[in-house]
């Protein structure tokens, strides 16, 4: 207590005095100095308040969009994977296309939950539940692909052809293909981003129990919230496990993506077998991951009036972190035409030149337009100040990573080593509905998230307010007023 | 991945005797019962230069049953493997169709089943000349077999007819090898140009035609070290 009773005498050291530094003050995560009552009403209210006409409308077309990926894969399962464009020479189409779109996607949650916790960027408590909950749906999306591409489905998800249980049917899975290594990454990740999202939200799902007004609320979110009491010890091994959980989940950030891009970077064909694929596609990935979230979290924003909690300094901060990223990302495809041109090896030279003039060009320049010019806006403080602009370039961002790996994969496999094996891949209405379908899905689960589980953590969010800081009574006025209850 | 086999089965095509008239991809097709638009025995046709200094090229190709197979690397189910005899095999049983296979391989020699094979025999109705030919289901009929052309000798080590939903491959025929004969493309050959036997056997014919003449392989820079070489180009 010596230390507090010093402190208290503001002794300032006379050095401070001599050099007189300049204060700048750090910026707030939440605006107009709500305060923790706002807060947890806020977040609250929007699962306690009756259900919004808007979101049966969206959830209605959700699911009606949904029943599309359902149709189409049930249909491809009777019929044979030759309902889909996939003839030779491109046998991997949107299903591999669909399937990196959709991990890349959920790329931010898992970046924005461990690296930035571990980073201690406390603008991350305002989005990371929504980006948690995007990755964990994103994941569930990107699944269906690898697992329907397949020849015959129900031997891939028997046990034994992709997951080793040997004793089951005498055999292992090959651990030296790419393929494989996904199966474990993508798993992993998976599970780690539940048990992430799901750890974060014990003590909201707590006081969500504790303002529960029927029986059935007390119940459901007393099972989930796990006998939270809020005790100094359950708040101990709560922040450990959270900081062990964010140390084991860094490297999975690197590693999913890396894997995915195994799985084309592994292989002999030109223009898939380069070195640069892993850090590209992990950045990539962080692009297209932030432009989701952007996508999303504006809207909400608006709908909800959660400007005090997603302020222009959390928009900023994502913006700059797409501009960083699609920057790298527009580095790397320079670097692949120059690797090319420097290797001097004929096929991967006239990969690349023919990805940019060749059939597929205007995939190519759809793909430079969103992902290397769209975020260079970001530069100008006046458009990150633009809300509707921000959305709309979010949007180009997405378009623009779908199009990042359908280049990647058809323009390379179109053109095979020979003139005789080349070909013009085309989607089929098939293929078109069951990924449309995708977004549905993913929509269904995203306003289920909305409707029954804190938006945002509450906690986490108090816990970086002025007011939750030990010294903050040193450097408030007491009884100055204050905080803003409404 | 280096693997020591027992045999290292191969096959040397001398180019110069080669005279391009497809027997092989014929024999091929008859004995695997390939179906409708694949070709485990296919070719490269390749015209250089300008007219008048023109030359034409025909080069027979197959599955190289490669060394350091990208395909059997890349199989997440071990269903492409090698064996003993130093073959690239396909395990059929294993296979889930994930086609990782067909896009690792350099030679774009690996069919996958789309649909049902053989859809051209079960369901064209229509004969290709009206009142002369038959139909194929009308021929299957005829021969009281399940397609007009079906070899059951195949059947012996690898499916007759590779069902819906995997891929299909060169296996050096090795239902024939196994009963001391020569892949069919090799027998049908009438000009005598594919030279078939065990590398690591110095006497074996294959042996002596590769150190007696200078051969190639088919993309070299991709160091999968192919079991089929090519000598006497022109």
């Amino acid at each position: 207590m010596a230390g507090a009773s010093s402190h208290s005498q503001e002794v300032r050291p006379a050095i401070l005095d001599e050099v007189n530094p300049v204060d700048i003050p750090r910026q707030a995560c939440v605006d107009n100095n709500r305060s923790f009552n706002w807060i947890t009403e806020k977040i609250c209210g929007i699962i306690e308040e009756k259900t919004p006409t808007w979101w049966w409308v969206c959830f209605i077309i959700a699911c009606a969009t949904a029943s599309f990926t359902f149709i189409g894969l049930g249909y491809l399962v009777v019929t044979g994977v030759g309902v889909w464009g996939l003839a030779n020479p491109v046998n991997w189409g949107w299903a591999i296309v669909n399937f990196v779109f959709w991990i890349g996607i959920g790329h931010a949650g898992t970046l924005i939950s461990a690296i930035l916790c571990l980073l201690r960027q406390k603008w991350r408590t305002s989005i990371n539940r929504a980006a948690e909950a995007m990755t964990i749906f994103a994941v569930v999306c990107a699944g269906l692909f690898p697992v329907f591409h397949v020849g015959r489905v129900w031997f891939a998800l028997y046990p034994g052809y992709l997951f080793p249980f040997p004793n089951a049917n005498g055999i292992w899975p090959n651990f030296r293909s790419a393929l494989l290594w996904d199966v474990f990454a993508v798993s992993t990740y998976g599970t780690v981003s539940v048990l992430f999202w799901y750890i974060g939200l014990i003590p909201d799902f707590a006081t969500v129990r504790d303002r529960a007004k029927t029986k059935f609320r007390k119940i459901a979110y007393g099972i989930v919230a796990m006998g939270w009491r809020g005790s100094n010890r359950h708040w101990s091994n709560y922040e450990m496990l959270y900081l062990i959980l964010a140390g084991l989940s860094t490297p999975l950030v690197l590693s999913v993506h890396t894997i995915v891009s195994f799985d084309f970077a592994i292989s002999l064909v030109p223009g898939w077998h380069t070195t640069i694929f892993p850090p590209y596609f992990v950045a990539g990935a962080i692009f297209s991951g932030f432009g989701m979230v952007i996508t999303l979290m504006l809207p909400l924003r608006a709908i909800y009036g959660l400007q005090d909690l997603i302020t222009q300094y959390h928009i900023d901060c994502m913006t700059k972190i797409i501009l960083a990223t699609g920057t790298m990302v527009g580095y790397a495809y320079g670097m692949e035409f120059f690797i090319a041109a420097y290797g001097a090896n004929d096929f991967e030279i006239f990969a690349f030149v023919n990805r940019a003039f060749g059939n597929y060009a205007w995939a190519y320049w759809i793909m430079i337009s969103c992902n290397v010019i769209s975020p260079q806006f970001f530069w100008f403080k006046s458009i990150r100040e633009n809300t509707t602009l921000v959305w709309v370039i979010s949007l180009f961002v997405n378009v623009g990573m779908w199009f990042e790996r359908f280049v990647i994969t058809v323009t390379s496999l179109s053109r095979d080593f020979l003139p005789s094996s080349w070909g013009y891949y085309s989607p089929t209405v098939v293929d078109i509905f069951t990924y449309l379908g995708t977004f549905g899905l993913f929509s269904v689960l995203f306003l289920l998230f909305l409707r029954f589980v804190p938006l945002m953590a509450m906690a986490e969010i108090k816990a970086v307010t002025p007011q939750a800081d030990p010294h903050h009574a040193h450097t408030h006025k007491a009884g100055s007023g204050d905080y803003v209850n409404n | 991945m280096k693997t020591a086999t027992k045999r290292q089965y191969s096959m040397v095509i001398d180019l110069h005797r080669c005279v391009g008239c497809s027997a092989c991809d014929i024999a091929c097709k008859r004995e695997n019962n390939v179906q409708h638009s694949f070709a485990w025995s296919n070719h490269i046709l390749e015209t250089r230069g300008t007219f008048p200094n023109t030359s034409f090229r025909y080069i027979p190709t197959l599955c190289n049953h490669c060394e350091d197979a990208p395909c059997v690397a890349h199989c997440p189910t071990t269903a492409m493997h090698k064996d003993d005899n130093g073959l690239t095999m396909h395990d059929a049983d294993k296979c889930i169709g994930c086609r990782a296979c067909q896009q690792a391989c350099p030679y774009g020699v690996i069919y996958f089943n789309q649909e049902r094979p053989h859809r051209h025999y079960r369901e064209y109705l229509k004969p290709a000349i009206a009142g002369c030919t038959s139909t194929g289901p009308e021929a299957a009929q005829a021969a009281d077999v399940p397609i007009p052309v079906y070899n059951p000798t195949r059947a012996t080590t690898y499916p007759g007819i590779r069902p819906q939903g995997i891929v299909e491959k060169c296996t050096f025929c090795d239902h024939r090898l196994a009963v001391g004969e020569q892949p069919a493309c090799v027998e049908a050959c009438p000009a005598d140009a594919r030279i078939f036997g065990d590398k690591k056997d110095p006497e074996s014919p294959v042996s002596i035609a590769l150190r007696d003449h200078a051969s190639r392989v088919l993309k070299p820079e991709k160091g999968t070290r192919p079991n089929v070489h090519y000598i006497r180009d022109y």
